[in-house]
This record gives structure tokens, sequence and C-alpha cells, in this order.
């Protein structure tokens, strides 16, 4: 247990606990939305941002952050007035983001191997920062969920009553959206973009069989995704594979896993 | 309720989707007391006439006025109990927290209000026989289960009007009965409007009968004519019965 002594390690650690609590608060609404490919749209155009601050010499976690938020309001404004299409939308805004990201990536004079990393995700490049700007992530995240918990669950459950009770359900609707946006960034650290909707839907799809509330599938889902980000990182550790793709195998056969585990109560009973 | 007072007014209201008119030039007035069915076949608009009646769908033309204002501003007073097979039937929820949302009116969403919105919700539950399923998950209940949930989360808003879209469509033929039996018991104090493309069933129970097939074909007393159920459905009643024998409308009027 060596490992434990290096700061990059736990650095990597306390990511993914951070990670995990993120995913598994904002995954439950994201599968139960069933936004899963919005926040697939949302990564991959997160890429376009990323190019541009390399491109510009900044931080590219701003640019990441600035053209994921765009790209939850563009799509969160069209399929919340349009039910007809989103999966182009999303295929669209998907596919731009990344091609954005790849030529400025082109344009950038230089080292720019580093794009990789947001890719595939890096646990080595998480510094002190990142951990700083990450637990700050995590207590907006928990502050809004715990004061706002009954209209998210009212507006998941029934748009349209939650909007004859008054609940402003499109600032609603965009606020999760957004957040979604800030957890994507977050995740892209440590499993990269490709991988993130993994992460993002896997510890609460698992949870949902098991739990009847938002609320436990959401504290089920975060233990849920520390116990793969944790296994994860240490099985590529050991067997010097990426630690990204590691993470989303232990997760993904987790899921299989589950899927021949039947829930004590079957919900499907119908009269 | 000896005088008529109106509670929903539309006035000549025409919605189109998409360039298709949906409702054309529709009038029609609820009073505070009825008991009204409003029938027509599938597709004939009668969804779209309770979201207009909700705000949820803005005509093209025509004026809307619940409780003499803007749907928007007064829908709050109004019960709605959508179809349940329009909800994700693996949602995580549970019977409790589903009539919990009838007392969440906006505004009123704060930590002291929450203690009377829990005893109004136990009472409303109680009283449609679903307190002992409170704790399950709504999509595990069965379909006559489901709708008393529903109701039950309208029941919560302490609404003046209840407005139903096919309230038994997701119910055993043989509990269909004791829907409507419910809805009798509860027209004693709240306006009821039900919207079904069941006429056998609802001619027997309700007050007053409106036939829509985007247009309005017929409101009034429930002597029905077959003359105004072949504008409705522009086909001969006994096809859309579905095999259930022809019921006679005027032996129940």
């Amino acid at each position: 247990m060596e490992l434990l002594h290096l700061e990059f390690f736990q650095n990597a650690l306390l990511a993914g606990v951070l990670v995990s609590i993120a995913c598994g608060i904002i995954g439950t609404y994201v599968v139960t939305n069933r936004i899963v490919f919005i926040s697939g749209g949302i990564a991959h155009a997160a890429y376009g941002g990323i190019g541009l601050g390399v491109f510009l010499g900044i931080n590219p976690i701003i640019g990441a952050v600035v053209f994921s938020l765009l790209a939850a309001m563009g799509m969160g404004s069209v399929s919340y007035n349009t039910r007809q299409r989103m999966d182009t939308v999303i295929g669209v805004m998907w596919a731009v983001g990344m091609a954005i990201g790849i030529i400025f990536a082109d344009l950038t004079q230089g080292y720019t191997a580093g794009l990789m990393s947001y890719l595939f995700g890096s646990i080595l490049t998480i510094s002190k920062t990142d951990l700083i700007l990450m637990a700050g992530l995590n207590l907006i995240i928990l502050v809004i969920t715990v004061l706002f918990y009954r209209q998210w669950q009212s507006i998941s459950f029934d748009r349209e009553f939650s909007e004859i009770i008054g609940i402003p359900v499109r600032f609603f609707y965009l606020l999760l959206l957004s957040l979604t946006a800030l957890t994507v960034v977050m995740v892209m650290r440590l499993v990269g973009i490709i991988m993130v909707i993994a992460l993002l839907t896997i510890p609460p799809a698992i949870a949902e069989r098991f739990c009847v509330s938002l609320k436990g599938i959401m504290v089920l889902a975060c233990f849920l995704g520390i116990g793969f980000t944790v296994a994860g990182m240490l099985i590529s550790f050991y067997l010097n594979l990426t630690s990204g793709a590691m993470i989303i195998l232990v997760a993904g056969v987790a899921y299989f896993i589950s899927l021949s585990i039947s829930p004590k109560e079957k919900t499907s009973r119908e009269d | 309720m000896d005088k008529k007072e109106p509670v929903i007014q539309l006035r000549h209201v025409t919605v189109s989707h998409d360039g298709h008119p949906a409702l054309e030039d529709i009038s029609l007035t609820i009073f505070k007391g009825d008991l009204l069915g409003i029938i027509g076949p599938n597709g004939g608009g009668k969804t779209t006439l309770l979201k207009v009646i909700l705000g949820l769908a803005t005509p093209l033309q025509g004026q809307v006025e619940v409780f003499g204002g803007p749907p928007a501003r007064n829908r709050h007073r109004i019960g709605y109990v959508p179809q349940y097979a329009e909800f994700d039937p693996d949602f995580p929820i549970s019977v409790e927290d589903v009539v919990t949302m009838g007392c969440l009116k906006y505004r009123r969403l704060n930590k002291k209000k929450m203690p009377v919105c829990v005893e109004k919700s136990r009472e409303v539950m109680e009283r449609m026989g679903i307190w002992k399923l409170r704790k399950r998950k709504i999509g595990g209940l069965s379909g006559g289960e489901k709708q008393r949930v529903l109701i039950a989360r309208a029941l919560a808003m302490a609404p003046e009007i209840l407005l139903l879209d096919e309230p038994t469509a997701s119910v055993d033929s043989h509990l269909q009965a004791t829907v409507y039996d419910l809805l009798l018991e509860l027209n004693q104090t709240l306006t009821i409007c039900l919207v079904s493309h069941d006429i056998g069933v609802i001619s027997a129970y309700v007050r007053t009968l409106a036939c829509l097939n985007r247009r309005l074909f017929y409101h009034g007393e429930k002597e029905l004519t077959n003359e105004i159920l072949m504008k409705t459905y522009r086909c001969p009643v006994q096809l859309i019965a579905h095999g259930v024998p022809h019921r006679v409308l005027k032996e129940h009027g």
C-alpha cells in the first residue's frame, strides 16, 4: 500500500470520490429524465472548448466549461420546445464540438498531445486546483439538490402537472442541464470525454433496480461510483492499464451482473 | 348550487398542431357543480381541449376563461388527472410522494407548510383507500390503484374542478364502475369534467354530455341521438363500441 503515499494517487482517489458523488446525484436525474444522450452531446461539444483553450493558451477547462454550458442551453431549449428530431440536434452538436476541437488543435503551434488526455482521461494530471474546483462544484450540487429536491422530483415525474402547480419548469430544467454540463467537465478529467456518460449513467442505472425513491438511488449510486472508481484505479495501477477505461469496465461488468440479480419487488406487475 | 355559475368558458376556440386543426371553433361553458362527460374518437382533440383549459396549449383563435381569468393564472384551482399511460412506468417514486406533489403549490412551498401538506396528503390517501400503499412504487400498482393515486394527487390540490383524461383507460373493465361511483361521490362537492372515447359507460354516469371530434357536435342533456354520434364518430356507433352491446343512452337519461 505504498501507493497511498504517492501524492498523485491520493489526488486521483480524492477526485474519484468527488466525481462519484456528483455523478451519483446528477446521474440519477439524467437517467430518470432520459437525457443520457444530451449529456453525451454536452461532453463532446466541450471538446471544442478544450481545443479553443489550448489555441488561446488559456486553461482548457475554462473553454470546456463555456462550451458545455452553451451546448446545454442550446440543446435544452430545443428539447424543451420540440420533442421531434432531438436526436438529430444532439448528434450534430456532438460531432461539431469534436470537429471544432480538432481544428483548433491543428491550428495550435507546438505540442498538442495533451489533448488526448481529455478524450481518455488522465488521473496523473489531476492537481490540487482541480480538487478544489471539484469540491466546490459538489457543494453547489448538494445545496441545490437539497433545496429543490421536491421540485425536481415533481418535474422529472410529471412536467405538465408541475407547470400547473406553478413550478418554473423551464428554469429548473435548464438548471439541471447546466449542472449536468459542469459535472460532465469534471468527470472528463477522470475518465475522458468518450466515457463520461458511462460513469454518469451506470451507477444510477444499477441503483434504480433496488430503490423506490430518487433519494435512495442517489445515495446508492454515489457509493457504487466510489467503489467503481477506486477499484478501477487500483486494477489499472497494478496491471499498468488506462485508468479511465478500467473504471468504466469495472462499472460495466457490475451493470451486467446487476441485470441478472432480480430486485426484491418486481415493479412490472400489471392487472 | 342552485345558481348556474360558469367556471370554465371557451369562446370560438381554434387550436392547430403544425398547421393541422386539432380543435375548430369550440364554444363550451362548464358550470359550477356540473358532471360533464366529453366523448369523441381517439385523435378527436379531447386531450388538446383539456390542455387548452389548463393553459398548456395556446389557442390560435378564441378565448379561454377559467374562473373569469386566464388559465395560467387560475389553473391551480383545477385538479388535473392525466392518463397514467403517458408516464415512465419505471420512474422511482412512491405513492406518498406522488400525492404530496398535489399540495406543492409553488408559492406556498416552504418548510413551515410541509406538515400541513403531509396532513392533507394523508387525508386524501385515506379517502381514496390507498393509505396502505403509500410506501409502494407507483409503477408496481394495478391500473385502478394508479388511477386512485392520480385522483388523490389532484384532490391534494384542494381543487374546485376535477379534470380527468380517460379515467378508466387503464382500469380493468369490472372495476371501471367503481371509478365512476367515486366520481359521482366527488361531484357532490366538486365540478367534474372528464373526457373519454368510451361512450357506453360514461353516458350512464355523467349528467351532461358533449361530443367532440375536432368540432363540438353536441352539448347538453344526455339525450343523444344516433345522428349526433354518427357526426361525431363518422362511423356507425356499433363499430366503436368494440362489441359491447350497444347501450341505449336514453334509458339512463
